[in-house]
């Protein structure tokens, strides 16, 4: 038992070296760890090819939609409408690019409905049509035109339109930026509802960034949200008529005659407890389906796409897959209904994408066609645009096909059998809760975490279902439920290993009667915290001036004399970047530097060691949901200084000294997903 | 820093008045430290301050021609000088000498045909003949620089302007000039060519840092000084003007240059039309404001136009140039902004139909969002742009051409059942001008508009404004008309 439990581990390592490798986009062949067991990657089981685009042509993806013909329309942030003839490239022939449509205003939706062409662009839906057959639209009809911020603010987005079961069109609009994410004009924060004459109704309201919508299988309408002000984390959710969805600058609306809402912005208290509980006691606030803990999956949630008849991408059926911008990957959803409020778990899927995922499609072959940007906010895939095609290859992945909700814990699905042993052991899992703040502050750390303990484990006669029994569970909690331990029938590890389980509400129904069979002992003990906070490896050495200081010195050491020998003043610009990527100090040199971040994401600053800032980047990526506590800087030797996580708007000043070593040190924003371009070197010269 | 990025691309191609103000305001200190200001203007109340001119050269007030004519009809009075056809006209010469690098700034109007020229010091020439409306010689187009025979090589004997921004004879046009004089050592041997820093013709920069290497053809001067007159070559055959001639020296501060700050310069995204028109939607900067609902239509013979989609307006005109979408495309593109790349003829926002209660009535600013549905647009063969919209329940068909040579846009306005206190505005000005047989030259010879000659616009005097308005009705349902520049 022991030994094997090692083996496990062993065998996870692996696995974790592997991921990690993937992530930069090489080709990797499964890896023979054991003479029967083949290791498979992400690749191996879904295959990732680039879709070649002519140069000259800027396909920063905004918009995609399939037509009849099989051939791909794509809207670009340029506002050209491309039709791709053979985007499959069958017989190994290129795709061919037509363009259908120029000039749109950063149309960030395109869909075929009933015979026609719609976009939808930062002040309009329109209608596309080709009326003498040319193959080029000439007629750019607005069905509907609505209001844009006299400031012409560039973060009025608009998305859509998505048609609904009912035959309507949907449409979302983007909250304004101006320093705070505000609703400047009418209906911006609103999901719009277009009859098929196009009158327009306000649909929902209290969204803030929706980039995306799609219907489930059953028909009903999800969208997904990004992280900012009044939103924790990135989230997607179910949207009914008349829902708020949390973010209440667009309620400067609901008293207009249209409008469907009677909450008023004074309804929504700004106290930072979770939303769960504030509405609890507000009526009409909606909650999150399911949470996507930011900077683990994700930190910009976007294309949302079912997975339908249309699809052919392994044994989830039904699921949602929801790509990321900045991560440049795809998760995997697991929904559920329980006491007629949808909830569930989000998954890993798929990592190593070129660029900022923006939109995903079916081909016509079932393959996921995925439409990318990066332009304005850096991604981890850091190609500026690109449209890849994502194939199952027809192996069957070892990964937890679904969680569910039980009255007394959680019952995990698995696509393989598992093998019992590793299943009935509890220390192959690991499971906590926690939840975010509900505040104006943009995004929120990970709050009320807490442990739980597994209490049962039952496994199902076919193997292919585990019941986990919990010493309890919290409503409204994200659940970490990690299955590091667990091995298929045939010795596989799972392709992923964790999922994040969003319990809106306990279901009724049967509690396990624990027996002794499935009662687990008492002597666990598992500490998934241990890995981010292992005690750092202090390397005894000659106290440098640097140590004597401190990494994050925030007032200016007494033996200064009052003054620093120089102040860096380092602001952002958009697009993920320092106001300067160049700094030459003198060595040994007394800095003030004051970073204050103007952009409208959380930044910070960390100067590395000299070459290490991939690799303190990397180190902060993994984190996980412990990052946040730690300002995103890793306990390593490499960190030589840093200033806290700030917040848009926000000033901080740190002190140090210039390192005594000349040379070149990297600094980056360590936030997750932002160090490969948000970056910039001090010189340290004698 | 991306601010001064941005103020440089502002500089390059079109600076509202405005953002110049914010920009001077934020990087004055860094930009123009070093620069010391001194202006002066040359009156032209009389010909005192000229060097005994040629019986060519006259004063007068105002006077009126069209795009065909290379003669006028003076008005008397004071505040331009004018050379009229005389068989052996002579050059007119400034008593005032312009010293070291000097800034010069006039404006100047062509006749049909017209070749006149500019000498800076009296020897460094730029083009200022009539080259409407494409320039076809390449040694007369205006706005050439003649840089001299550089080692005898003829082809680089001229420096053609960066666009071609010329308008139309008969229009008031405007030259800047920032003008870098030679520099001689202690026994004057040259140490620094001649320059000419930056020109700008319309507003549109044409020229950026062009070395000369002596004197030009046709300057009356064979060496090299610091200083010297402004001298504008006559021409025979036909009439030109001139008018607010002003100069500026610009001396050196002792200081040096500010430490030399680094930026990133972005590289440009320069939209042109090719082939066929590109019609772009955008958010535009106009009247010291962002206007959200526009688009822009370049059109592949250089003539170009914004409209307000949300009024029914064409707000601005242009030749040269499509757009630079800089500001829209590269990184978030915050500003939402396509930049004119021409020489602008900025126009009103306020819609071109309305409803008034009689023909008096004051000319509404704008029509409220909800009571304009705009429509979308339709190209022809030729991919011209018919916008459609509806207000008051009125449809409204608003075609806008190209036509092909260069010289204008044909604006065709449809609306079916028009009541008969239904307007349009075809222009509005300080002045305008009849000129006969359905022309017009509007807001002091700022461009020309062509009516067909049996449709009668009235011109209707404001306080302090004109506008040449025109009823719909019974009787009218249509009307076509080109704007001319």
């Amino acid at each position: 038992m022991n030994l094997k439990i090692t083996h496990i581990k062993y065998l996870t390592a692996i696995v974790g070296i592997l991921y990690s490798t993937i992530s930069f986009g090489q080709n990797n062949t499964g890896t023979t760890v054991k003479d029967s067991v083949k290791i498979y990657t992400e690749n191996d089981i879904y295959r990732l090819t680039s879709v070649p685009i002519p140069q000259g042509i800027f396909l920063e993806v905004g918009g995609m939609t399939f037509l009849p013909t099989g051939s791909l329309a794509v809207s670009t942030r340029r506002g050209e409408v491309w039709i791709i003839d053979n985007p499959s490239m069958k017989n190994r022939q290129q795709p061919t690019y037509r363009l259908f449509a120029q000039g749109l205003h950063e149309p960030l939706g395109l869909n075929y409905i009933k015979g026609d062409i719609y976009a939808v662009q930062r002040s309009e839906l329109t209608r596309l049509r080709d009326s003498d057959g040319d193959g080029k639209a000439d007629q750019y009809e607005t069905m509907y035109s609505w209001p844009l911020s006299e400031t012409g603010n560039y973060h009025e987005y608009a998305y859509g339109p998505l048609l609904d079961k009912n035959g309507d069109m949907i449409v979302a609009l983007n909250l304004g930026w101006n320093g705070n994410s505000e609703s400047l004009s009418k209906w911006h924060g609103w999901m719009l509802k277009f009859s098929p004459d196009f009158k327009m109704k306000p649909f929902a309201a209290g969204f803030r960034s929706p980039a995306a919508m799609a219907l489930n299988s059953s028909g009903d309408i999800f969208y997904s949200e990004n992280q900012g002000h009044w939103v924790g984390s990135g989230f997607i959710s179910h949207v009914a008529e008349g829902d708020f969805m949390g973010n209440p600058s667009s309620l400067k609306w609901s008293g207009e005659p249209e409008s469907n809402i009677t909450l008023k912005q004074s309804d929504i208290p700004d106290t930072g407890k979770p939303m769960f509980e504030v509405a609890k006691t507000v009526k009409g606030i909606k909650t999150p389906a399911v949470w996507f803990p930011h900077t683990i999956l994700g930190i910009s949630t976007s294309g949302i796409l079912n997975y339908n008849k249309e699809g052919k991408m392994g044994p989830f059926e039904d699921q949602l897959f929801v790509g990321d911008q900045g991560h440049s990957k795809i998760m995997r959803v697991y929904l559920e209904k329980v006491k007629g409020v949808y909830q569930g778990v989000v998954f890993p899927f798929r990592e190593g994408f070129s660029s900022g995922i923006l939109r995903m499609n079916w081909g016509p072959d079932g393959s996921m066609f995925v439409g990318m940007t990066s332009r304005g906010w850096g991604s981890t895939g850091n190609a500026p645009f690109g449209l890849q095609k994502l194939e199952w290859t027809g192996v069957m992945p070892f990964e937890i096909k679904t969680i569910k909700a039980k009255p007394d814990g959680f019952e995990l699905e698995f696509t393989l059998p598992v093998d019992e042993e590793s299943a009935r052991d509890a220390s192959s899992y690991s499971i906590g809760d926690f939840i975010y703040k509900y505040h104006s502050t943009y995004g929120s750390p990970p709050i009320n975490q807490a442990d739980r303990t597994i209490k049962a484990i039952v496994v199902s006669e076919d193997k292919m279902r585990v019941r986990l029994v919990l010493d309890s569970l919290k409503e409204g909690y994200i659940h970490e439920i990690k299955a590091e331990g667990i091995l298929s029938a045939k010795q596989l590890p799972l392709l992923h290993n964790f999922g994040y389980y969003t319990l809106n509400a306990i279901p009724d129904g049967d509690k396990v009667a624990i027996t002794d069979e499935n009662r687990v002992g008492v002597s666990m003990g598992h500490d998934h915290e241990a890995m981010a906070n292992s005690p750092k490896s202090e390397v005894s050495q000659p106290l440098k001036k640097q140590d004597a200081l401190g990494k994050h010195t925030l007032k200016m050491p007494a033996s200064w004399g009052g003054k620093a020998d120089l102040t860096i003043t380092l602001g952002t610009l958009p697009g993920l970047k320092f106001s300067t990527d160049d700094i030459t100090v003198k060595a040994g040199s007394k800095l003030k530097l004051v970073f204050n971040n103007n952009d409208d994401m959380l930044h910070n600053f960390v100067l590395t060691e000299i070459g290490a800032g991939n690799e303190v980047g990397e180190l902060a990526l993994k984190l996980g949901i412990q990052g946040e506590k730690m300002n995103y800087v890793p306990n390593s030797p490499k960190v030589l200084v840093y200033t806290k996580i700030l917040q848009p708007g926000q000033t901080e000043a740190i002190y140090f000294n210039a390192p005594d070593k000349p040379g070149v040190y990297p600094y980056i924003c360590s936030y997750p997903g932002h160090y490969l371009v948000m970056r910039g070197v001090i010189r340290v010269v004698k | 820093m991306k601010i001064l990025c941005f103020f440089i691309l502002l500089k390059r191609f079109k600076i509202y008045d405005f953002m110049k103000r914010f920009a001077l305001l934020l990087f004055g200190s860094i930009l123009y430290s070093h620069f010391v200001f001194s202006q002066s203007t040359i009156p032209v109340l009389n010909l005192d301050v000229f060097e005994e001119p040629g019986a060519n050269w006259v004063i007068a007030s105002d006077l009126t021609t069209d795009f065909n004519k290379s003669t006028a009809k003076l008005v008397s009075g004071d505040g331009i000088v004018v050379n009229i056809p005389t068989k052996g006209a002579t050059n007119l010469v400034t008593k005032a000498q312009l010293k070291g690098d000097v800034e010069i700034d006039f404006d100047f109007l062509t006749t049909k045909g017209s070749r006149s020229a500019v000498y800076i010091l009296g020897r460094y020439k730029i083009q200022l003949s009539d080259s409407w409306p494409d320039g076809a010689d390449p040694l007369s187009r205006v706005g050439v620089i003649d840089v001299n025979n550089a080692e005898n090589s003829f082809s680089f004997h001229t420096e053609q302007p960066i666009s071609n921004v010329g308008k139309a004879p008969g229009l008031w046009q405007h030259l800047k000039v920032k003008f870098k004089s030679p520099a001689f050592d202690g026994s004057g041997k040259k140490t620094e060519k001649a320059s000419f820093e930056e020109v700008y013709l319309n507003g549109v920069l044409i020229h950026q840092g062009i070395a000369l290497e002596g004197p030009s053809n046709g300057s009356g001067f064979n060496d090299e000084r610091t200083e010297g007159p402004l001298v504008f070559q006559a021409d025979e055959d036909h009439l030109i003007a001139f008018k607010n001639i002003q100069y500026k020296t610009i001396e050196k501060a002792d200081q040096p240059l500010a430490a030399a700050r680094r930026f990133r310069m972005v590289n440009p995204i320069i939209v042109e039309a090719e082939g066929e028109p590109y019609v772009l939607r955008s958010y535009l900067l106009f009247d010291k404001g962002k206007r959200t609902h526009v688009i822009s239509v370049g059109n592949p013979d250089q003539t170009n136009y914004s409209y307000d989609l949300k009024q029914g307006a064409i707000l601005q005109f242009w030749r040269g140039g499509f757009v630079d979408a800089t500001d829209m495309w590269e990184s978030r593109g915050e500003p939402q902004l396509a930049r004119p790349l021409g020489a602008v003829t900025t126009l009103s926002s306020a819609p071109s139909f309305a409803l008034l209660s009689n023909s008096g009535s004051i000319w509404p600013d704008s029509i409220p969002f909800d009571d304009f549905h705009n429509k979308g647009y339709s190209f022809d063969a030729d991919k011209n742009v018919t916008f459609h919209y509806e207000y008051n329940g009125l449809n409204v068909d608003d075609k806008i051409s190209m036509v092909g040579d260069g010289t204008s846009l044909k604006r065709e306005v449809r609306v079916a059942n028009a009541p008969e206190n239904l307007y349009f505005r075809i222009a509005q000005g300080k002045v305008i001008e009849s000129l006969g047989k359905g022309l017009y030259v509007i807001d002091g010879k700022s461009y020309y508009i062509k009516v067909d000659e049996h449709v009668k616009p009235v011109i209707r005097e404001l306080s302090n404004s004109e506008e040449l308005v025109i009823a719909f009705g019974k009787k009218l349902s249509s009307l076509e008309y080109s704007i001319i520049w």
